[in-house]
């Protein structure tokens, strides 16, 4: 008896103290299956060692640094200090079996780096300060300089939300974020320094982000700013202006609904604001149609001719003349900062685009080096040693299925989405800061699931609608999926199947996960778009509308999902594709289930015309005939039989394209050689979710800037099994592709200007294939010859200009204008002489 | 932008070609040192390509080469390949002018920036460039070990 009672008690023993080790993500993944439980273990562990090496080597350059003299070096230690901590919290969260908080933390670290990188001073960055705008600027110049600092500060607006939404999750998990914040505010490289950067340059607002006129983090509401779209924030009209230029068109129908709601926050520039709003949508191409249809969920009238006499340079007449009305001091004075301030991140932005360009067409790096690149040739440097000692990237095996990476990524999805999808990207509410709070996925006792799309799907995911579409995704048998419980992963995560292919892809690829997201839901936050998505579910949505939507942008793995299988049976069909899997196809976000695209049917003409393009060609000739020049075999290769290309071709990504203002002939071009390269290669599932996130990431980087591009992305050790080598490949097209220009200049941006040196030397005109990247031998490899096509449109300007300007009857060329004997040329009409 | 007597497109065209061509291809290898002059100068790219547009003489490839200049170049400025020439022109001539304006201003600037990059900074610089690969890294690595000890469930229920 005696006995029994012992081991009673040692059994409830054990299983307390297992309880209490294994809390948290690894509890609640066991509590679905073994299979989720120990997947998530292993992350935990994983990240564990890793955390445990950084940590290592935080302490390690600690002692060796020693303390710094100047006050940019004490600052620098400050937040090498403040990193330890938080990688300290990481380590304590781990063996909690906390893998959201170390995740969250981690990020929050990653973040902290870029700031404390930023803050250095940098001789080959654009010094914009002490011009005086009051004075030597028109007001049409004041309202282009605005535009522009409002598309470069988005970014970093961005960036904000980002890291305020991890301050959020860290808080209610009892870390102290504010505190970490603080500190790095004391020199003058936090949190708070960067808000008040922003709201002297006019992108927030300090009352309505934090209810008073100066920063104080005490006060500070963490997840509320996280969550406010650009309106909420009281970004300045000006700037707001431009801001909507880059980001998502949702952005805008999110920025109308507010105002709507609350025409007093414009103040005197109200109805030219809004005109100007409605211009930015016009100008993505938003029809009159849609505009119409979306005026009462805005709860605005007459929106189609609000963009009149708005569009392009009138409209920056008129807001230079609205500015004029209130005084153009505080504008002078919020453009003075917006572009001097380094907090803002506006000089950053733009000497990283600036820069690349300049060294694009010359063929040569600057001289001077940044602090980084002198940082790394110092011999003997501990900075130099760190590498080694640090964590090295997990070889994949071969032998990884897609079933796998969707099993990893769903583990990993909390952890990574917990601090939200930024606010002024319009993302669906449950995917904000706020969102992840009320869902109670982050804090002291935290639940398992997210909400997810659970708001514009009409409630929470079916776990048996998941598993079917996982299995048609991946073939796998529906028995197999359950006993894994993959279905009810994938319920808990609320993202549809597809949204988990891509983040199982963008994750291993060192992707940034939050900027993937982010564009794969954007707008879903705004009740227009969801009127929309609703509209094309019920199959009401006509061909013209259809067609602004692809060339807006908004077709995305979110309003793809809210389309439902009708909907996307529309879409789909009005773009020439026939048979498929609708239903999947919306549930996989496009990457399968589309149908067969027939390169010779001709695309509905209301459709092609509401997308600017030629009515009555052929689709083949509309994508610039993809197939030209391959011979039978090669053609069969690619999917393509009888002028049809099998397995379509995924319209999120074309729209992502078109919605960054690329020609929707190049964009369609691209997405189908893309396909056709993914079939040749037998890229399956795993190639295409690779597309798909290397497009999110592409979109991203328009709208963000550096400020999308915060991971590692080029990570080595995909593996050399066919799934590597199918992403090894598709993330090549995608560097290749149409969006590979707005990446290079995202990543020719980023703190400390390290991409930057990096892309300087890629040789001339950035033609230098398997350059900075380049591990030959690996399939991310490919990483190298990528970068070096750098979307065309780069890697291809210095030849182009020297091309055009040299050719016979071309600008410089002989009797063309400014070549000899023509006009403006020596001895031409032009000529002084 | 053009002088007023300027008023043909061909006149436009003939100014626009020569300053592109002093910029872009003979003055090429000045362009890091003087990037405000560069960025002045693309609303002279802008104006051209433009003008070339109304000129029957301008063959496809030239202008299909100008295009593909003229994409990257706005990107500098994340001008949208939609914007009308007359915006785009607009926001590099301003920037451009602010970008003069602050060269003058700012010139002796660079030498100090560089001379506060000591070593103190550069190698603090260098260790917190590493450490953000690291935790990148670590982060990764997290989602491929869950990959793979998912993999190895799989393997076990199929």
């Amino acid at each position: 008896m005696t006995r029994k009672i012992i081991l009673k008690n040692l059994l409830i023993f054990f299983l307390f103290f297992n309880t209490v080790v294994k809390a948290n993500d690894i509890t609640s993944m066991s509590g679905i299956s073994e299979a989720a439980g120990s997947s998530a273990q292993a992350a935990a562990d994983q990240l564990a060692s890793d955390a445990g090496k950084v940590a290592e080597n935080i302490a390690g350059a600690t002692e060796a640094l020693g303390e710094a003299k100047s006050d940019i070096g004490k600052a620098l230690d400050v937040s090498i200090a403040q990193a330890e901590s938080a990688m300290s919290f990481a380590t304590e969260s781990l063996a909690k079996g906390d893998i959201t908080s170390a995740v969250q933390a981690m990020s929050l670290v990653e973040g902290v780096t870029d700031m404390a990188l930023g803050a250095i001073p940098n001789p080959t960055a654009l010094d914009m300060t002490g011009v005086d705008f009051a004075k030597d600027f028109s007001p049409a110049e004041m309202a282009a300089l605005s535009s522009i600092a409002g598309q470069m500060g988005a970014g970093k607006v961005v960036a904000m939300q980002k890291m305020a939404g991890q301050m959020n999750a860290l808080g209610a998990a009892g870390f102290d974020a504010k505190g970490m914040m603080g500190s790095l505010d004391a020199q003058g490289i936090g949190m708070g320094a960067a808000m008040e950067g922003l709201a002297n340059a006019g992108m927030v607002d300090m009352e309505a982000v934090t209810g008073s006129a100066n920063f104080d983090m005490a006060n500070f509401d963490a997840g509320n700013f996280a969550s406010l779209n650009v309106a909420e924030m009281g970004m300045k009209p000006a700037m707001m202006a431009g801001a909507l230029e880059a980001l998502p068109v949702g952005a805008a129908t999110a920025a109308l609904e507010t105002l709507a709601a609350n025409p007093e926050a414009m103040g005197q520039m109200g109805q030219t604001m809004t005109g100007a709003i409605v211009a930015t949508m016009s100008a993505k191409g938003m029809g009159k149609d849609m505009m119409k249809s979306m005026e009462e969920s805005i709860g605005m009238q007459g929106m189609a001719n609000m963009a009149e006499g708005m569009k392009g340079i009138e409209g920056m007449k008129e807001i230079g003349k609205a500015m004029a009305n209130m005084g153009m001091e505080g504008m002078a004075k919020s453009l003075s900062t917006a572009f001097a301030n380094p907090d803002v991140g506006i000089a950053g932005a733009m000497s990283g685009t600036v820069g690349m360009i300049s060294q694009a067409i010359s063929g040569k790096a600057p001289t001077e080096k940044t602090a980084l690149q002198k940082g790394t040739e110092m011999k003997g440097s501990f900075a130099n040693s760190m590498a080694e000692a640090g964590p090295q990237a997990l070889e994949m095996p071969e032998n990884i299925s897609e079933s796998g990476m969707m099993m990893g990524a769903m583990v990993m999805a909390k952890p990574s989405l917990a601090g939200g999808l930024p606010g002024a990207m319009a993302p669906p509410e449950g995917m904000t800061a706020m969102g992840m709070t009320s869902a109670g996925v982050i804090g002291a006792d935290p639940g398992v699931g997210m909400t997810g799309m659970a708001g514009v799907m009409g409630g929470a995911m079916n776990p048996a609608e998941m598993g079917e579409a996982m299995s048609g995704m991946t073939g796998m048998d529906a028995g197999a999926m359950n006993k894994l419980g993959m279905a009810q992963m994938a319920a808990q995560t609320g993202l549809t199947p597809g949204m988990v292919a891509s983040m199982g892809a963008a994750g291993m690829a060192g992707m940034d996960i939050t900027s993937v997201m982010s564009t794969n839901v954007a707008g879903l936050g705004s009740q227009a778009i969801q009127g929309m998505a609703a509209m094309a579910a019920e199959g009401t949505m006509g061909a013209s509308m259809m067609g602004d939507m692809m060339e807006v942008g908004l077709v995305n793995q979110g309003t793809m999902a809210a389309m439902g299988a009708k909907g996307m049976e529309g879409l789909s069909g009005a773009m020439g594709m026939d048979g498929g899997d609708m239903g999947l196809a919306a549930m996989s976000g496009g990457m399968v289930g589309m149908g067969a695209m027939d390169m010779n049917a001709q695309m509905n003409p209301e459709m092609a015309a509401s997308m600017g393009m030629t009515t009555g060609a052929t689709m083949g000739d509309m994508m610039g005939n993809p197939a030209a020049g391959m011979d039978a075999e090669a053609m069969s290769a690619a999917g393509m039989s009888g002028g049809m290309m099998d397995g379509g071709m995924n319209l999120g990504q074309m729209s992502a394209a078109m919605g960054t203002g690329i020609d929707p002939g190049k964009a369609m071009g691209s997405v189908a050689n893309a396909a056709m390269a993914g079939n040749e290669a037998g890229a399956g599932l795993a190639g295409a979710a690779m597309g798909a996130a290397m497009s999110s990431q592409g979109a991203a980087a328009s709208a963000m800037g550096s400020h999308a591009m915060g991971a590692a992305m080029g990570m080595e050790g995909m593996g050399k099994g066919s799934m590597g080598e199918a992403m090894g490949g598709a993330m090549k097209e995608g560097m290749g592709g149409v969006m590979g220009g707005s990446m290079a200049g995202a990543m020719a941006g980023q703190a400390g200007g390290n991409m930057g040196g990096a892309m300087g030397n890629m040789g001339s005109a950035m033609g230098d294939p398997g350059g900075a990247m380049g591990d030959p031998g690996d399939a991310m490899g490919d990483m190298g010859g990528a970068m070096g096509n750098m979307g065309g449109a780069m890697g291809e300007i210095g030849g182009a200009v020297e091309g055009a300007m040299g050719g016979e009857g071309a600008p410089g060329g002989p009797e063309g204008p400014g070549g000899p004997e023509g006009p403006g040329g020596p001895e031409g009409p032009g000529d002084p002489k | 932008m053009f002088n007023k007597n300027l008023k043909k497109s061909k006149q436009k065209q003939a100014e626009a070609g020569k300053k592109v061509y002093a910029r872009f291809v003979k003055g090429k290898s000045t362009l890091n040192k003087y990037q405000h002059l560069m960025i002045r100068d693309m609303s002279y790219f802008e104006a051209l390509f433009n003008e070339m547009l109304n000129d029957k003489k301008a063959s496809v490839e030239t202008l299909e080469g100008l295009k593909k200049g003229r994409e990257a170049m706005r990107m500098s400025l994340n001008i949208s390949p939609k914007a009308k020439s007359s915006e785009a022109i607009l926001k590099f001539w301003a920037t451009g002018k602010m970008l003069k304006a602050a060269y003058k201003k700012n010139k002796k600037k660079k030498k100090k920036k560089t001379k506060q990059l000591t070593p103190e900074i550069a190698e603090r610089a260098a260790v917190l460039a590493n450490l953000k690969k690291q935790i990148a890294t670590a982060k990764v690595n997290a989602q491929r070990a869950a990959t793979i000890k998912a993999q190895e469930k799989i393997e076990e229920v199929k």
